[in-house]
């Protein structure tokens, strides 16, 4: 668990420009309408002439490891796992340094049955969802997906 | 304050592959999800890691809300975005804690128009406030205000 949750407050001013304060609360604090949230906004909004649009918490764990080394692909070396959710609106997640495994013959396309996927698909299908709070539902297909830089002389 | 909650939360995974380059896999997820090692953030990063060979070094889950009803934005001497009051804060490990709080009221600066006051109520109220519910990064409690001072916005344009 997170050592702190990491609160954004972001104000707003008469001409239109954004700011945004962070500080650090208990990491149990996981609510934007938590009293203790509360009471340091509030009390920052009689400090200030602008005025409070937005709150964002963020909370992090950090599993313990490493990157596997030298593996046949690094982070340019995406997987892309296309959805769509429950209004057949598309989705697509891609997910770095893809194991050679999981490629099919022609070394493009991900088999939804490669070692992994099937976990993958069923995880994302069940927990994922659109911004707006829609399910995701459908594997579609997935691919491989290079986003390498050229090299600048 | 009238807060309404994002309709989901955003799941972050954050990569890290052997040569050190950083990526990111973002999904939403219900706004019921807010712990990063157990539930939907467990089962997708567990998921990823299992088809790929770069390190998941940090599951991060965010949480939105927005203000509905902010109101107005008051008129007076500092009241850019780019006018700050810098309060610098101690954590109980000695660590400083510095925010900066945006177009200030004239109420909480000194005569000298340099200095904070923070005998004015409200400062009072905010340092109180943030000794009692903020901590520092390294999750020590806030004990005392060291300083306070304004930041002059850098340098305009010639009008």
């Amino acid at each position: 668990m997170a050592l702190t949750t990491r609160v954004t407050v972001c104000y707003q001013d008469r001409y239109g420009y954004k700011w945004c304060v962070s500080f650090h609360v208990d990491p149990s604090v996981v609510d934007p309408t938590d009293p203790v949230i509360v009471a340091i906004v509030e009390a920052i909004n009689l400090l200030t002439n602008c005025v409070n649009i937005s709150i964002e918490l963020s909370t992090v764990t950090a599993p313990a490891g490493s990157a596997t080394a030298a593996a046949d692909f690094v982070n340019e070396d995406k997987g892309f796992f296309r959805f769509t959710d429950e209004d057949s609106v598309a989705h697509s997640y891609k997910i770095p340094g893809l194991k050679p495994g999981i490629l099919s013959a022609d070394d493009e396309t991900i088999a939804s049955t490669a070692t992994g996927v099937p976990a993958l698909i069923s995880a994302v299908n069940t927990y994922a969802k659109g911004r707006g709070g829609a399910d995701v539902r459908a594997f579609v297909s997935a691919y491989r997906k290079e986003n390498r830089k050229v090299l600048r002389r | 304050m009238a807060l309404v909650l994002g309709p989901t939360n955003q799941l972050i995974l954050h990569w890290i592959d052997f040569n050190g380059k950083h990526s990111t896999t973002e999904f939403w997820i219900a706004s019921s999800e807010v712990d990063p090692e157990s539930g939907a953030a467990l089962a997708l990063s567990a998921a990823c890691q299992a088809v790929s060979n770069s390190f998941l070094f940090n599951v991060e889950i965010k949480i939105y809300a927005v203000e509905t009803t902010p109101g107005t934005p008051a008129t007076g001497p500092y009241d850019r975005s780019a006018d700050k009051l810098a309060c610098v804060f101690r954590g109980s490990d000695g660590s400083p804690v510095t925010i900066q709080i945006g177009g200030p009221l004239q109420t909480v600066i000194a005569s000298n128009r340099i200095n904070g006051k923070p005998g004015a109520g409200d400062f009072t109220d905010f340092v109180e406030a943030f000794k009692n519910g903020a901590l520092t990064a390294e999750g020590r409690t806030i004990v005392s205000l060291a300083r306070s001072y304004r930041r002059r916005p850098p340098n305009r344009r010639q009008q």
